[in-house]
């Protein structure tokens, strides 16, 4: 279960089912199934237009949905290599930050001690 | 309701002023298109959005082709590749789901190194503004000196306050002049000298004073013994007597005792009186005390 709201949202989107596992694609089943009946009836061409009607649907309420969502998109907009090395650079700006408080508390418990 | 422009004919200050109304609106126009740039920019960076736009794209594609009767198998394969970069970008969304807590966490941890730091750094702004409000430690100093100083001065009033109280139960000093301060140096004599004075004479004729009426007269045998031991003092004898005279009611028993007079110079009495008296009391019995050698 995904914890961002976002990301949830566009997943349950393309994968309706709640499965975290490697979902295979209904789409590709639907289209195959879709040129199956064309072939079969040559006549009715529009099915094809019709039946992938939902899946054109979905991504573009997928699109909206990540070109909506600044939190989404943000998050969406670097690799993840790239969102480590930002995590590994944060945790650097982190300990200096409490490095520098620890280095204050110090000094003031040496003043503390003098007084 | 119609707006302004529609009325405003084509005049050329309208023109201008129309102008103006567009440079001006230009910056809020470039804002909305530098944002929508950088959000183009940000979705042109997500993968995904990309995987979908491009199975839209193919998806219509395979749709045309089929709708022409001219369908493309490499279209559908082209398809499937999408399908499975959309799948796989969707599988990494566990991943960004992860990195998104651990953004959340240290965003969380950061804001509260902040909010420690900012107490830290308030609190120790608000000692210095203490520290500073303090009088420095000189300043302390030359006042606390101050107060001393002002302290060890004793004002005149309180001084001769205490010395009336105490005096009732003092006596002067062994030590301490006389001579020094006082009215010896004045022109007239001071009271107290007057009054030593008039004291002192009245205690030398203390006998005369508390004497008796009817009783014999001492004195008048005792000159007379001292008027025949020797010459030198005969003179002075009879003044005393002349001055002794009216208070010497024993010889006129009935007759009032005369008044004490204070004569010219009771020392010349003094000594008629008491010869074998000792020279420190005639000394203490000058009562002329204007010298004028010493002006």
């Amino acid at each position: 279960m995904l914890q961002n709201e976002g990301l949830r949202q566009v997943h349950d989107m393309l994968v309706p089912h709640d499965d975290q596992s490697t979902q295979p694609s209904e789409f590709v089943p639907h289209l195959f199934y879709s040129l199956y009946q064309i072939r079969k009836d040559p006549s009715n061409s529009n099915q094809l237009e019709t039946s992938t009607g939902f899946i054109k649907h979905r991504l573009k309420n997928c699109k909206s949905l990540i070109a909506t969502n600044e939190d989404c998109r943000n998050l969406l907009s670097k690799s993840v290599e790239e969102w480590q090395q930002d995590i590994r650079n944060k945790e650097k700006e982190l300990e200096v930050k409490r490095k520098m408080l620890d280095d204050l508390g110090k000094r003031l418990q040496v003043f503390k001690e003098r007084k | 309701m119609l707006s302004q422009s529609e009325f405003a004919p084509d005049t050329p200050a309208n023109i201008l002023s129309r102008g103006h109304v567009r440079s001006s609106s230009t910056s809020l126009i470039s804002d909305a298109m530098s944002s929508g740039n950088n959000n183009d920019d940000e979705l042109s960076k997500v993968q995904i959005y990309a995987d979908l736009t491009q199975y839209e794209e193919k998806l219509a594609a395979l749709v045309e082709s089929v709708d022409n009767f001219k369908p493309d198998v490499k279209i559908v394969h082209e398809l499937i590749e999408v399908d499975k970069s959309l799948y796989k970008s969707l599988d990494s969304f566990a991943e960004y789901d992860r990195i998104d807590s651990e953004l959340n966490r240290l965003d969380k941890e950061s804001n509260e190194l902040d909010r420690k730091t900012k107490e830290v750094l308030e609190t120790l702004s608000e000692c210095y503004e203490m520290l500073n409000g303090l009088p420095m430690l000189e300043q302390v100093e030359f006042e606390k000196q101050s107060i001393l100083k002002q302290r060890s001065k004793v004002n005149s009033s309180v001084l001769l306050n205490y010395a009336t109280k105490l005096s009732k139960f003092t006596k002067i000093p062994p030590t301490f002049d006389k001579g020094t301060i006082g009215p010896n140096n004045f022109v007239w004599p001071a009271e107290d000298a007057l009054r030593r004075g008039m004291l002192a004479i009245a205690s030398l004729h203390s006998k005369e004073m508390t004497r008796i009426p009817g009783e014999p007269e001492e004195e008048e045998a005792d000159a007379t013994e001292k008027q025949g031991s020797g010459d030198k003092n005969g003179k002075e004898g009879e003044e005393t007597k002349t001055g002794e005279r009216p208070a010497s009611p024993g010889a006129h028993g009935n007759e009032r005792r005369q008044s004490f007079v204070f004569t010219e110079n009771p020392t010349e009495t003094a000594n008629a009186d008491n010869n074998d008296e000792p020279d420190d009391e005639a000394l203490d019995l000058d009562l002329d005390l204007f010298k004028p050698d010493e002006f």
